[in-house]
């Protein structure tokens, strides 16, 4: 993997002018099939991309940001279930479709959620949940956290039932595993 | 559950902190008050049931997080004082009662987060066929520090792939 300057990718939060792209994204057919996001009604899309722009995570427990590559919107990092005791968070990552989906590399991602988790909310472990059917994240959270539970047969679908991977990253693996990567792959 | 129960499950859940209810886990205020406490069990998603005597309770159990699409819920109980060893007739009952619960609402899955120390819940739930599907590292924060809570499930018949 090309070094890649960190300076160059910027995580903001989500203003109206994203919202044509944003639809555009979660119409993606195959965007929404990987999409595992309990909180995100597709069939209210836009009361869902007015509280992407407006969630407090401390009143809503919900924090939407956007991924920006040299000015260029690639992805969505939504926080969501924020619990201040516990301090830990779920994680979705909406990653726009076609060839935005392979312009990123997976640590430089990871990267930035865990700059937001760890160095400015303060969470000690964030959780991500990936669909067994969705193989490409599947392969990049194995490297990247660790998988705490396998959820048999959770999900229903017309083609039967589905597991659902529960992968975890506490503050400390997240510290340890950037000082290895920094110098190899990022530089920042 | 009847109208005024609500009421003591409200004392017991303040007495009860030694392992967390469902509702510390998900939404967890500290000090919550008897309305938000009503509140959060009002919601039509979080049907509860108590055990033993309105004014004294032994038990509750709560279905929540009802996914209706996935025919799966959470399984949240908790014993006030000691939990019925597994296999016990008080034991049989209880989760035939709860089976029917599941079956009438369609559920043919329920999951249950347990704190890692609470091994006489643990083992009741794996008498009842809970079968362990993970450990959540640190995940819940109670007297001064992280715990793991593990994760069971219970599939119908049909359900197992």
């Amino acid at each position: 993997m090309a070094k890649l300057g960190l300076d160059k990718i910027i995580v903001r939060r989500l203003v109206p002018e994203d919202r044509p792209l944003l639809r555009l994204w979660l119409n993606d057919p195959a965007v929404r099939q990987a999409l595992e996001d309990e909180t995100l009604d597709f069939s209210k899309i836009p009361e869902t991309m007015a509280l992407f722009e407006s969630s407090d995570p401390f009143c809503d427990g919900a924090l939407g940001l956007m991924v920006e590559v040299m000015g260029r919107p690639i992805g969505l990092i939504h926080f969501a279930w924020l619990n201040w005791i516990n301090r830990n968070a779920e994680v979705i990552v909406l990653v726009g479709p076609g060839e935005l989906r392979h312009s990123l590399g997976a640590a430089v991602v990871v990267e930035k959620i865990g700059h937001v988790a760890f160095r400015m909310l303060n969470l000690q472990k964030i959780y991500a949940f990936v669909y067994a059917s969705n193989q490409d994240a599947l392969s990049v959270f194995r490297k990247l956290m660790t998988e705490e539970a396998r959820l048999h047969n959770y999900v229903k679908s017309s083609q039967g039932y589905g597991n659902l991977h529960c992968f975890g990253l506490l503050a400390g693996e997240y510290f340890a595993a950037m000082e290895k990567i920094k110098g190899r792959h990022i530089c920042a | 559950m009847r109208e005024g129960d609500l009421a003591a499950f409200y004392r017991q859940f303040l007495r009860v902190r030694a392992e967390p209810v469902f509702i510390d886990i998900f939404k967890p205020i500290p000090y919550q008050s008897a309305a938000q406490f009503a509140e959060y069990f009002a919601v039509e998603k979080r049907p509860l049931w108590m055990m033993g005597r309105p004014k004294s309770p032994t038990a509750y159990f709560g279905l929540h997080y009802m996914l209706h699409q996935h025919d799966l819920a959470n399984l949240d109980f908790v014993y006030f004082s000691a939990y019925p060893s597994p296999g016990s007739d008080a034991a049989h009952s209880f989760w035939r009662y709860v089976r029917g619960c599941m079956v009438e609402r369609g559920l043919t899955r329920v999951q249950s987060f347990v704190i890692e120390s609470s091994v006489e819940k643990i083992r009741l739930l794996e008498s009842f066929g809970f079968r362990q599907e993970g450990l959540l590292r640190e995940h819940y924060f109670h007297n001064g520090k992280m715990h793991d809570i593990v994760v069971h499930a219970w599939m119908a018949e049909g359900r197992h792939g």
